[in-house]
């Protein structure tokens, strides 16, 4: 074979096998709302969203953007949300998740929810980052990320096969509708919320929301880490001129993590990080207020529809007020 | 940098690339500056100790060469010696401080065993092993000293073979360093290499690593698990060590072949020998075959009688033991190889004899059955456990449970991974059946053709739609990842 052929041969192996590798790279990713979270944040036109939302689970059940974008226009007030919260969502996830947000979108407000303070060692950083990062495309901002936070497997995050090979034992019918292009237009999930079943009301009887944390003027620093990726955060949003709103939504303990903590770190974040275009609305302080009580809960962490019902107004409210 | 991981790839595809396209006359610096990056990315310490290596046979090669004969014997015993205390102190000296310590507690004098703090570098065992190889034969006049040092070097830090053998002789790989600058690469090597390499990681990573999930679980709680478990644990660990090893050898010489070098054979369908003499001339060549030129025959090898040819069976297999590890499992597992060996000579018991296949077979599988027995002690933690594992199988089978699904729960693995096992032990019997095959009728042909060798003989398009098919397979059906706690090769620790 002449030395022009080998060549070509070479490349065009490569170049299949990389292919198939890509293919199967696809179909073999997890499956959960968080892939369908990124996926459907990728089908949105470009430049629409006014209000984007990033947090944890706590946001994803508690934050209705379709809802919030009701309630803002009977105010006539005309946005489109996006909640583009994920499962254990950080700080500094946050930051890179925003930089890929920016490459496609112009959002005006940013809704950041303050659990995603919980310090690293309250959650498996490992699984976390993978909720955030796996369904990501292979960028530069990718490769700055992995680079800063990530000792070790990193080949695993950038090749994320390596890590979800052994799925063939547990593929579904599901895993392969990725092969189709129409295959997200089937799926229901809209503006990024993916709630939990809607009637599910935490099943034991709590006198935790009795509390009172109105007076609680006692703050904790964030760990320094968490702080870091913090500033990176705003950092980033100022540079494009986002105004952020800090939520603190209602929960009792997650990860060994309670909401007096919670309001404790709150008290930070507002003394040193809130002016003009940055705000917080804590709705851990006082739960009297919201006449909230463990029916509105589905677990300790996260809230049912009916919580939502009464959240949602006075976030709109808030907006209304401060932003727009 | 273990085979099986990202990073050695892009060394490979790197140094394959500098390796063809600059001057022939530079690649021998090539060979040796990546056989000490590969060597040192365990460990950068391990580079001094390398280079000592490498500095101290060159020039005492080249000293026995040039000194007169009561001189020579000298400057090989003062090497020698080196080399043997780097292994001793690196390998043993633990070992020993155990055994006095254990000495000590059975004459009832009690203390706490110190232990040194010496980290074991990979593969010390192999090339110090070829280092004195390569010694002996300057002294026995089989060969001349190297003189050019990038070659010499080259020789013993050839990182393919570097940590795991075959256990080259000057001999072979030598003489090929010295013609390296005039090769040019072959379609014929890369072809072969590379699927030698690809099939190597089957064994691997698709078999090993898998079989090695399910007997670390027996081993380790073996005292949870009855005889028929233990035995199927030490059938399984047969076939683990063996796709290891083998794993590990079609590897290293695929990659050396992409660099037009044939490292010699290290394995030939071991689990179809008829006996256990047998089995040692297809199990681990290079290292066998060290065994009997450096040591069995210097020790009178079977020409001063029966009783002396039996000594040196017993005593070389007793140090072949304890050359595979620090512990006297390992010795114990010489020793039983060694008896065996005895035994067959004694009874008249060989394989050279025409038998009808039903005999052949049924002496294949005791073979097997013996050589899996004692790969039971070279497994087991210590020699208690080892008596107590046989002890169990012997007194506490309960076949029935092997059908106990809570038990199969326990041993990691479910019923889709067990059935893609199956079908992949049931690959490599046949590509070993098609070996020995083959290997029966090279030598009917004298010639030398390796079953590697036939996928070059495949259309273009074939070829290179089985390279893509064999990489798919073993991306997803391989056992590694963050997922997998990856093991390495097993015979890394010697």
């Amino acid at each position: 074979m002449k030395k022009n052929n080998k060549i070509l041969l070479a490349f065009f192996i490569v170049v299949v096998l990389v292919t198939v590798l890509l293919i199967t790279n696809k179909v073999f990713l997890l499956k959960d709302e968080n892939f369908y979270n990124y996926h459907n944040f990728t089908r949105q036109e470009r430049n629409t969203i006014d209000i984007l939302v990033l947090g944890s689970s706590h946001s994803r059940n508690g934050i209705d953007a379709n809802r919030l974008d009701a309630l803002l226009s009977e105010q006539n007030i005309s946005v489109k949300s996006f909640n583009m919260s994920i499962t254990g969502l950080r700080f500094e996830m946050m930051a890179y998740r925003l930089k890929e947000v920016l490459k496609t979108q112009t959002p005006k407000l940013l809704i950041v929810e303050t659990f995603s303070a919980v310090p690293i060692g309250y959650s498996d950083a490992d699984i976390t980052r993978r909720y955030a990062i796996d369904y990501m495309p292979l960028t530069w901002n990718k490769l700055q990320y992995l680079n800063h936070y990530i000792e070790e497997e990193k080949n695993s995050y950038i090749f994320p096969l390596l890590r979800y090979h052994s799925r063939w034992k547990e593929l579904t019918k599901e895993d392969f509708l990725v092969l189709n292009s129409s295959w997200l237009d089937s799926t229901s999930r809209q503006n990024g919320l993916v709630a939990f079943t809607e009637d599910v009301v935490w099943n034991k009887e709590d006198d935790y929301f009795t509390k009172d944390f109105s007076d609680l003027t006692e703050e904790m620093p964030l760990e320094s880490e968490v702080d870091k990726a913090l500033q990176e955060l705003l950092q980033v949003a100022k540079k494009n001129q986002i105004a952020v709103l800090f939520v603190s939504l209602p929960f009792k303990v997650q990860m060994g993590y309670t909401s007096e903590q919670l309001v404790q770190n709150n008290a930070y974040i507002q003394n040193h990080y809130c002016d003009e275009n940055t705000k917080l609305l804590d709705f851990n302080r006082n739960y009297e207020a919201l006449q909230w009580s463990f029916q509105d809960m589905q677990d300790e962490g996260h809230m049912n529809a009916s919580g939502r019902q009464k959240i949602m107004p006075v976030l709109a409210d808030f907006i209304e007020e401060n932003y727009f | 940098m273990l085979f099986n991981s990202i990073g050695f790839i892009v060394f490979l595809i790197l140094v394959f690339g500098i390796y063809h396209i600059i001057p022939g006359k530079f690649r021998l610096s090539v060979l040796l500056i990546s056989g000490f990056y590969f060597y040192m990315s365990w460990n950068y310490k391990y580079g001094l100790l390398l280079a000592g290596v490498v500095l101290l046979s060159y020039f005492g090669a080249l000293f026995i060469e040039r000194k007169p004969v009561y001189q020579r014997k000298m400057i090989l015993l003062g090497c020698i010696i080196i080399d043997i205390l780097l292994l001793f102190v690196f390998k043993y000296s633990n070992m020993l401080l155990e055994t006095i310590y254990g000495v000590k507690s059975i004459l009832g004098q009690t203390g706490q065993i110190p232990v040194l703090n010496i980290i074991l570098p990979v593969g010390i065992s192999f090339y110090i092993f070829q280092s004195m190889g390569y010694l002996l034969d300057v002294y026995w006049n089989k060969i001349e000293a190297e003189k050019d040092f990038w070659c010499f070097g080259a020789f013993i830090a050839f990182f393919p073979q570097l940590v795991a053998g075959p256990i080259e002789r000057s001999g072979n790989l030598l003489k090929q360093m010295r013609n390296i600058s005039d090769y040019k690469l072959q379609e014929e090597d890369f072809y072969t290499g590379i699927f030698q390499m690809l099939f190597g990681y089957f064994e691997k990573i698709v078999i090993a690593d898998c079989v090695a999930e399910v007997v670390t679980v027996v081993y380790t709680e073996y005292t949870d698990f009855c005889g028929a478990y233990i035995l199927l644990a030490t059938v399984l660990f047969a076939i683990q060590i063996y796709c290891d090893f083998d794993g590990y050898t079609n590897i290293a010489i695929g990659v050396a072949r992409l660099f037009g070098i044939r490292l010699i054979k290290n394995f030939n369908t071991p689990y179809f020998s008829q006996s256990v003499t047998e089995f040692w001339h297809r199990w681990h060549i290079s290292l066998s075959t060290w065994f009997r030129d450096y040591v069995y025959i210097p020790l009178g090898g079977n020409r001063k009688g029966k009783m002396k040819k039996y000594r040196n069976i017993l005593l070389t297999f007793l140090i072949s033991g304890l050359w595979h590890g620090a512990n006297w499992n390992f010795v114990v597992w010489g020793g039983i190889h060694g008896l065996y060996q005895i035994v067959e000579d004694v009874l008249g018991f060989t394989s050279e004899k025409r038998k009808g296949i039903l005999k052949r077979s049924i002496q294949v599988v005791m073979t097997f059955l013996f050589v899996d027995y004692a790969w039971l002690f070279f497994r087991a933690d210590s020699l208690t456990d080892a008596l107590y594992m046989t002890k169990r199988i012997l007194t506490q089978f309960q076949v029935r449970e092997l059908i106990n699904r809570e038990m199969m729960i326990q041993l990691h693995l479910t019923i889709a991974e067990w059935c893609v096992l199956l079908l992949a032990v049931v690959i490599l019997c046949c590509v070993d059946l098609y070996k020995y095959y083959l290997d029966k009728k090279n030598i009917r042909n004298n010639s030398v053709l390796e079953i590697y060798e036939l996928a070059y003989k495949w259309p273009v398009s074939l070829r290179s739609l089985s390279i893509i098919v064999i990489i798919w397979l073993l991306v997803v059906f391989g056992h590694y990842g963050p997922q997998f706690n990856a093991s390495q090769f097993i015979y890394f620790q010697f």
